[in-house]
């Protein structure tokens, strides 16, 4: 039977212990479960200190955990050591060996593995055509670019051809347009090798622009798994809608629920948003609704919809976009992004507009 | 040679040359003043023969005799070999030692590597010494074996050998050994040894491959850093080292204390020397290939 998942973890915990006696003991990764499906590149998103991290060093077996279980295709591997595990990582700072040239960089799994020199060379080469780079093979890592240094970390780790492969923030010490050439490159490599990625990053539109599917991590919990549209348009919870882009989180109060439908009283006006449970009237929640997604109109140019009333605060210009701040009627402030078309013209500060979204836009959270 | 002649490029400011002038030349002075000087005349008096106070003149006569008395040749051989044990002894303690501390020893690291100096803090003369009392006739290793029973009388030849030389040498001078491989392996980037494990690497193949490799440079100033000064050591082999632990350093200071042939005695130095001259260059030629 094969295996469903490439990687599962089953509630894992990490508790690193106090350091000297005034420390406290900090719970690094605390009962995450996940499930990753064989080829596909998931990632783990969070801020610095979220667990991301642990949880990757967790898995190529750096750090053990202190509770739960780590399975790979099916098999326990919990406290294997790492040099058992068939599963290799490209590091952040790419860990390369100063003393070797490329090549030996690269044979250096081969190597551990006995295999024939002539196997060895063949394998070498072809790993360096797939990364790109060819004609290095003699070079010292230190003379390489911090990108080419990035390609050879990639390649000593697919030329073993691991069954998972494990990448720690691996595009952060590049530069944007190197940073953004690699995503798309990293991207296509991965569905030519068709081998599991379980890639780490703080950066969300790397994560969006890459993953399959992505975990959102904080405090060592997993806040949401989700493939990155479901992420970014029904964020599970406040602190998912706020971590990926920018969100405007408005206070509000449940008038009526049909049909995945709230009416919600929002100061003085009521606007309808996307609920999926029923709300019991009168409930306090939170209204999330992305800057994109929020229209403004003069209030002469208004169809009656439902709206909230406000007025421009301040108008920044984008080039594509331009940001507006609206201060609504009851002093919360929402932001509004439009796209620069041709059409009624900016709006100016100080003027009243109507702020209103179709109600699939616009989400409903319980908190 | 262009950082050297920079004070003199015409086309540098005056006050940048008088600046560098100023910096450079206490050091050039002092350098040329306290250790040319001193070498130049050194070399002076191997050209010349006699005793010192009973008529020296100008010839190649102190050449002569030393090329001719081989058994002057063979106790520098001795010695570089006595030398070369010693440091070879020094790195096989020094690098467990080093080892430990900086991949296991955690937050005691510091204090251990401490307790590990302080000895060298007392006079050298002090530590000899305490040798001398442990590998003596009425000293603690004897007491000890007649106490297990290993031997029926005390034994002299502990003391008063090249052994108890070596012995004393690689006790004065595992700490300076110990040093340089624990910066050597500090400054290591330790995930180096995580990558290894995570490219299939056993612990023992990652020390040979990553760890043993990219710590030689420290075990080789380690290694020059006993062996050079122990080729010319003569205190040592005098008090603990006997007839037979005799070394090239003695007969040197012999040469310019008893016999008083300074020209002898400084040919001696600078064959000495000379040397150690291909030991620099194995130094420089080790720290290109091995730094990355």
């Amino acid at each position: 039977m094969a295996p469903e998942y490439a990687v599962e973890l089953r509630s894992v915990s990490k508790v690193f212990p106090a350091r000297r006696q005034k420390g406290r003991e900090t719970t690094a990764v605390n009962a995450i479960s996940l499930q990753i499906a064989p080829g596909e590149f998931f990632t783990l998103l969070g801020a610095s200190g979220c667990g991301k991290t642990t949880t990757l060093r967790l898995i190529a077996g750096f750090e053990h955990p202190s509770s739960g279980e780590i399975l790979l295709q099916g098999m326990p591997i919990t406290n294997m050591p790492p040099h058992k595990r068939p599963v290799n990582t490209v590091f952040q700072n790419y860990a390369l060996f100063p003393h070797m040239s490329v090549a030996q960089n690269i044979a250096f799994g081969l190597t551990v593995q006995r295999l024939p020199k002539a196997e060895r060379d063949k394998r070498v080469h072809e790993a360096l055509e797939l990364v790109r780079l060819p004609d290095i093979a003699n070079a010292r890592p230190s003379e390489l670019s911090g990108g080419m240094q990035q390609r050879v970390a990639l390649a000593r780790a697919l030329v073993n051809r691991p069954k998972l492969m494990l990448l720690d923030e691996p595009l952060s010490a590049l530069d944007l347009k190197l940073r953004q050439a690699m995503r798309l490159e990293l991207k296509n490599l991965q569905a030519q090798v068709g081998i599991t990625f379980i890639y780490v990053t703080h950066d969300q539109e790397e994560a969006l622009a890459m993953s399959d599917r992505i975990a959102v991590m904080n405090g060592g919990r997993v806040e949401q798994v989700a493939d990155p549209a479901s992420i970014y348009n029904r964020p599970a919870n406040r602190f998912v809608a706020d971590f990926i882009g920018e969100t405007n989180f408005l206070p509000g109060k449940v008038a009526a629920w049909e049909n995945h439908r709230a009416r919600l009283a929002v100061g003085r006006q009521t606007v309808w948003a996307t609920a999926d449970e029923p709300l019991p009237v009168g409930r306090a929640v939170t209204l999330v609704v992305r800057p994109e997604k929020v229209f403004l109109t003069r209030p002469e140019k208004s169809n009656g919809r439902l709206h909230l009333q406000g007025t421009v605060n301040q108008v920044v210009y984008l080039g594509t976009d331009t940001r507006y701040t609206v201060r609504l009627e009851d002093g919360v402030a929402l932001v509004a992004l439009a796209r620069n078309l041709n059409g009624d013209g900016p709006l100016y500060p100080g003027e009243t507009v109507h702020v209103h979204w179709h109600d699939y836009d616009a989400r409903v959270l319980q908190e | 040679m262009a950082s050297i002649s920079t004070p003199f490029d015409p086309q540098a400011p005056a006050a940048e040359k008088r600046r560098l002038l100023l910096i450079m030349g206490p050091p050039t002075l002092a350098l040329l003043l306290f250790f040319m000087l001193p070498l130049g005349v050194m070399a002076l008096y191997t050209f010349q023969s006699g005793t010192l106070g009973g008529g020296m003149t100008w010839s190649l006569d102190t050449y002569r005799r030393f090329w001719q008395d081989s058994a002057l040749h063979r106790l520098l051989w001795r010695s570089a070999l006595v030398s070369l044990q010693t440091s070879l002894w020094c790195i096989v303690l020094a690098y467990p030692i080093a080892y430990y501390l900086v991949f296991r020893a955690g937050e005691r690291r510091m204090t251990l590597l401490t307790l590990i100096i302080i000895p060298a803090w007392t006079s050298y003369l002090l530590r000899i010494l305490a040798w001398k009392l442990i590998l003596g006739t009425e000293g603690l290793l004897n007491t000890f074996l007649l106490w297990v029973g290993w031997i029926e009388r005390p034994s002299p030849i502990l003391l008063f050998s090249q052994t108890a030389v070596i012995v004393t040498l690689v006790y004065v001078w595992v700490p300076f050994v110990a040093l340089p491989i624990f910066a050597a392996l500090e400054r290591m980037d330790k995930r180096l040894l995580e990558a290894a494990a995570d490219l299939g690497s056993p612990p023992w193949h990652s020390f040979l491959r990553i760890t043993l490799p990219l710590s030689l440079p420290g075990v080789v100033a380690g290694f020059l850093s006993v062996f050079i000064p122990t080729l010319g050591e003569y205190v040592t082999p005098l008090l603990v080292g006997g007839v037979n632990g005799i070394m090239y350093g003695n007969l040197i200071q012999d040469q310019f204390v008893r016999a008083l042939n300074w020209p002898l005695g400084s040919l001696m130095s600078l064959v000495m020397l000379l040397a150690l001259l291909p030991m620099f260059l194995l130094f420089r030629r080790s720290d290109e290939v091995l730094q990355p």
